[in-house]
């Protein structure tokens, strides 16, 4: 089965969006926070999580973008093959 | 054993550890925590909650919180908190919270069919998206009850997501609980007192009826950390008005044994109909003193039971806070069948002990909730001596009654009403007329026995 340009980036984007948003929702809920002894180690695993769970969210919004741009190449492609 | 303490060494010299600065808070339904620096900035937490005063029948409650640069009162912007609350020392929940505003918004919804907590960010079809608005949703068996909340804050990043810091707040959240209490008294037999507790959960509640004293207990935690944030304890009792025992110008109240001063009880007549409340208000230096002498538990142990003494004069604002009323009565037992003579005066709200000079007024004596019983108008002296009233209280009544003051100067608005309550006589044998007799039978029974056997 062969698929077009365009509809492979967009759900690749599509892919981003959704794994890197939930995967970021994930490890926002997995964080450890309770930690009334003041562990510096729960403290440390709680920022590396956070810059892990930023940096899935910056990866489901490039799919967004990525989203995008499939559509666009999708569009032209398919304006392509119209005129041959 | 000793690799676990390895593993913790190597952790802790890899992993960015920073000292961690703790600024704590009591219960209060909404404070400012004091400012601490973060970097170059002086950052403060405030903390609020909503409704204020959550009954026994609440659907929910609100906590806000705001990181807030200390000089201007703006909120940061991008800001991620790590939040787990307490209750009695058992956590509740744990979550990192983020707000690209600074402005957080918990709403929380007490509901005990569940077992688990869950927190759902609020905002559009994929919340934390594009944004956080810092909106999230606590559902679950939390905030059921009133009582002493207690949060610890770890502020993860602040002005950006990826200015990380570390700032921990130790900061509390009182939810006041209101609770009712049936008592039976001697001589007003069932009676329900309401306490509202605005610091912590109270508990064993008793009423001794012989003492005349009421006492309950409340957890508190009388560390030198705790001591410093506390700024007031309150609790607040409704007294019904039937139950003339407590219905008096001045009580006796308790706290672990150490006798409150006046100022820390205040009596309020004005706000109830049915009830008379009672205050009792701890500031810092009450807490203080009661630290400086407390025992070893860690609660707070009230009592509060009628004064033998009076509180005279008793003064009231108007309803319209036009004038200030000094009242009192002597004898200061107001006693059904015998005159009492009322004395008092007009004063401006103003100005210390100044009359207000000559007015109209209606004064009124009301039996019950709307039983007139005495009622004079007149106009008060021109002069600072005070105003006098005789009433003679019929024989038939004892009870609670309200003193009326109404339309001062011929204002309708101006008006102030003070509780009283008229007792029972006591009922004393002039002269023991029964002992007198048993003494007469004894003694001659004295002198005949002794003659009749010499016969």
């Amino acid at each position: 089965m062969k698929i077009s340009r365009g509809i492979g980036i967009l759900l690749a984007g599509a892919g981003m969006f959704l794994l890197g948003h939930f995967l970021s929702q994930l490890v926002l809920d997995l964080i450890p926070t309770i930690n009334p002894a003041n562990s510096s180690v729960i403290e440390d695993a709680n920022y590396h999580m956070v810059s892990i769970s930023n940096q899935l969210s910056i990866i489901s919004q490039f799919g967004l973008i990525v989203i995008v741009i499939g559509g666009i190449i999708f569009v032209t492609d398919r304006r392509k093959k119209i005129k041959q | 054993m000793t690799r676990i303490l390895i593993l913790l060494a190597i952790a802790g010299i890899l992993f960015p550890s920073v000292i961690i600065l703790s600024a704590y808070g009591d219960g209060l339904a909404s404070e400012i925590l004091p400012p601490a620096m973060i970097g170059n900035k002086n950052v403060t937490l405030s903390i609020n909650s909503s409704p204020f005063l959550i009954d026994n029948t609440h659907v929910g409650t609100q906590i806000n919180f705001v990181l807030q640069d200390a000089s201007n009162q703006e909120p940061f912007q991008e800001v991620t908190l790590a939040v787990s609350a307490f209750k009695d020392n058992q956590a509740l929940f744990g979550h990192v919270f983020m707000s690209d505003s600074g402005n957080f918004l918990f709403n929380v919804v007490p509901d005990n069919s569940s077992s688990k907590i869950s927190i759902d960010e609020q905002g559009g079809i994929f919340p934390g998206f594009l944004g956080h608005s810092g909106s999230y949703q606590i559902k679950g068996p939390v905030f059921v009850s009133g009582g002493l909340y207690k949060f610890k804050i770890n502020v993860l990043t602040m002005g950006s997501y990826d200015n990380q810091i570390s700032k921990s707040y130790d900061a509390a959240i009182s939810i006041p609980e209101t609770k009712n209490y049936t008592i039976n008294d001697n001589d007003d037999g069932k009676q329900t007192v309401t306490i509202i507790a605005y610091y912590d959960q109270i508990g064993n509640f008793q009423y001794d009826s012989n003492k005349k004293e009421m006492s309950f207990s409340m957890p508190f935690n009388w560390s030198q950390d705790n001591l410093k944030q506390v700024t007031v304890v309150h609790q607040e009792l409704k007294i019904p008005r039937t139950f003339t025992n407590f219905i008096v110008t001045k009580y006796n109240a308790h706290v672990n044994g150490v006798e409150l001063p006046d100022n820390a009880v205040s009596i309020d007549d004005y706000s109830s109909d049915e009830y008379r409340i009672v205050h009792l208000i701890l500031y810092k230096k009450e807490v203080n003193d009661i630290a400086a002498q407390r025992s070893s538990k860690p609660m707070m142990d009230f009592t509060l039971s009628p004064s033998n003494e009076t509180a005279f004069p008793i003064t009231q604002y108007t309803r319209n806070a036009q004038y200030k009323i000094s009242l009192s009565w002597d004898p200061p037992k107001i006693i059904s069948g015998q005159t009492t003579r009322f004395s008092f005066q007009i004063l401006d709200p103003y100005l210390v002990n100044k009359t207000v000079g000559s007015i109209d007024y209606d004064f009124s004596i009301i039996a019950g909730k709307n039983g007139l019983m005495f009622h004079k108008s007149g106009t008060t002296n021109n002069n600072d001596t005070p105003n006098t009233v005789d009433v003679n209280f019929p024989a038939n009544y004892s009870g609670p009654i309200t003193i009326g003051f109404e339309n001062l100067n011929g204002n309708s608005f101006a008006d102030s009403e003070i509780s009283g309550t008229v007792s029972k006589p006591r009922i004393v044998p002039e002269f023991p007329a029964g002992s007198l007799v048993v003494t007469m039978v004894i003694f001659s029974l004295a002198i005949i026995v002794p003659r009749l056997a010499r016969k």
